[in-house]
């Protein structure tokens, strides 16, 4: 598949799990990484068409921090997108860890009923450079 | 028999939705292959179980965790303590059913140490002093209004019977431990042999945070382990899509060789009747991924929740397992907690005939003599009814009647299951 296909598999994946995509502008290019008036920036490291997730691989020291930001913007080169799962993982070096991330945290532990955001970010938006 | 019939209301409604959406969601998949698939997996961690453990040990030990082998549950909650460390502080947990299994909580908070569940429903039956209702909806047997009442005690102001509400006063609660403790403790969901890796699903974001604590150890059951990462999609999928009906967590983690400034990880791997499950003639059952499907997709069990059971693992595959994982709480007549009807079996993504290995149960009672005195005595008289005699035919008829009318089931409404620990 090629990146373009897998960025429409990506919008479509995102509505449902509560994702926001966008593609970069031309000449548009990703801010450094770091935690930023309650938002974190990290360039990822693959991004899932079939779910929408942002996968980052590294320490705890790298991916702990998104746990005190209140929203993720993940910033996704077009060479990082795959089409599943096994593909980021296929990715991943096997140093620290691999964590996909599906959207806000949430829990549907009371009456089955869906409550976005509990611990960790309650936004995510992916930004796709090198598509538009 | 002493499992109560009375209906949970809200475990019926929860049940609900979950398989409504689990359909909806495996409707999109090869659903089918994917279970071929997993089954395989598993079947090759069950018949390889000791040759997968020890390629997980070295590779794991390699990549810079600690690993301790527990043989039961005391071996377990020792290895833990050990871990920790002397002086008691606080612990930050995630879900885990094996650390239900063993015991731990209670254990390390007779220790002094400060324990918080931090998952949702966990910490809510934690508050009310009770075993989970369900292996992956800890709260499922209770309504809002009595979550409300709960948490209302717990946190000393009034909190309306509101979900929303609910879980944002409890994430309020939770956040500071979650941010603060220096230990935390997680169970896993798959162990990969070839890589020495763990992984964790979760929606919150509190098992975030409990493995990446400074100190961080991992309480799992060794049947856990799978042979390679080539497993792992379908076996997330699978899982996620059974217990919740969403098409994958929020959040999941792959936990792999230790890099600076990581977690210091132990991984303490509990037997625990494991391996006699697994070389016994129930060893079908040692497949379980701990989805909870059979759970919900169970006519008794949707009445009763999981309390009625008094097991850590309820409904039907708890009947098979629990003999072997907690045989000190397993009721003796818990094999005709079942109407054998198979929706178990029809439901389990990889494959276990739960229905079937239920059916030898109750017949290795019946056999012996131990089956419950009601059943005993129901069948004796529907054999006298079934006879031509008189007081047969007079029988027949009464029982017919009784069967129809709601004079049984306002008999059996008289008991219902507490939860308590």
């Amino acid at each position: 598949m090629t990146p373009r296909e897998i960025a429409a598999r990506l919008e479509a994946a995102a509505k449902e799990s509560k994702v926001a995509v966008r593609l970069a502008g031309p000449g548009e290019s990703a801010p450094p990484e770091g935690v930023r008036d309650g938002t974190a920036h990290v360039a990822a490291d693959a991004i899932v068409g079939d779910s929408a997730a942002v996968v980052l691989f590294g320490g705890d020291r790298r991916l702990r921090p998104i746990l005190a930001a209140r929203a993720l913007v993940a910033h996704a080169d077009a060479a990082v997108l795959v089409a599943g799962y096994g593909a980021a993982l296929a990715r991943f070096p096997g140093e620290g860890r691999m964590i996909a991330i599906c959207g806000p945290s949430r829990t549907a532990d009371i009456e089955k009923t869906l409550v976005v955001g509990v611990h960790g970010p309650h936004e995510v938006t992916i930004v796709v450079y090198g598509l538009a | 028999m002493s499992l109560p019939v009375l209906p949970n209301t809200a475990t019926r409604k929860a049940s609900d939705v979950t398989l409504a959406k689990r359909a909806e969601q495996a409707a999109k998949l090869p659903w089918e292959k994917l279970r071929d698939e997993a089954t395989e997996t598993r079947r090759d961690s069950v018949e390889n179980l000791d040759a997968l453990l020890a390629q997980f040990v070295g590779n794991a030990e390699a990549g810079g965790f600690r690993v301790v082998h527990a043989a039961d549950a005391r071996a377990a909650r020792e290895a833990v303590v050990a871990e920790l460390g002397g002086v008691p502080g606080v612990v930050i947990k995630a879900k885990s059913m094996v650390t239900e299994e063993i015991g731990l909580r209670h254990h390390l908070e007779a220790l002094s140490w400060r324990t918080y569940e931090t998952d949702l429903g966990e910490w809510i039956v934690q508050e009310r002093n009770e075993l989970p209702a369900h292996i992956t909806g800890p709260a499922m047997h209770l309504s809002a209004a009595e979550i409300a009442a709960t948490l209302s005690k717990v946190l000393k102001r009034d909190l309306p019977a509101d979900p929303e509400a609910l879980a944002r006063a409890a994430t309020e609660f939770l956040g500071e431990p979650l941010r603060q403790a220096g230990v935390g403790i997680s169970g896993a969901n798959f162990l990969i042999a070839e890589t020495g890796e763990i992984v964790i699903i979760e929606n919150e974001g509190n098992a975030f945070f409990c493995s990446s604590a400074a100190k961080h150890v991992v309480v799992t059951g060794i049947d856990k382990v799978i042979r390679s990462r080539a497993s792992l999609p379908a076996l997330l999928r699978l899982l996620t899509i059974s217990a919740t009906g969403q098409p994958q967590t929020v959040y999941t983690h792959v936990i792999g060789r230790r890099v600076e400034g990581d977690a210091d990880r132990t991984i303490v791997l509990v037997d625990n009747g494991r391996r006699a499950l697994a070389a016994s003639e129930d060893a079908e059952a040692a497949r379980c991924i701990r989805c909870g499907a059979c759970m919900v997709a169970c006519p008794v069990f949707r009445q009763a929740s999981g309390h009625g059971y008094e097991t850590v693992y309820p409904g039907p595959i708890g009947i098979v397992v629990a003999p072997y994982l907690e045989p000190g709480r397993v009721p003796e007549d818990a094999p005709y907690y079942s109407t054998l009807c198979g929706a178990c079996s029809d439901i389990c993504p990889v494959r276990i005939p739960i229905s079937d290995l239920i059916a030898r149960r109750r017949e290795k009672l019946w056999r012996e003599g131990r089956a419950p005195a009601a059943v005993r005595h129901a069948i004796a008289l529907w054999k006298r009814a079934q006879r031509g005699t008189p007081d047969g035919r007079v029988l027949r008829p009464l029982l017919l009647l009784a069967l129809r009318s709601k004079v049984l089931r306002r008999l059996a409404q008289l008991t219902r299951p507490s939860g308590r620990r």
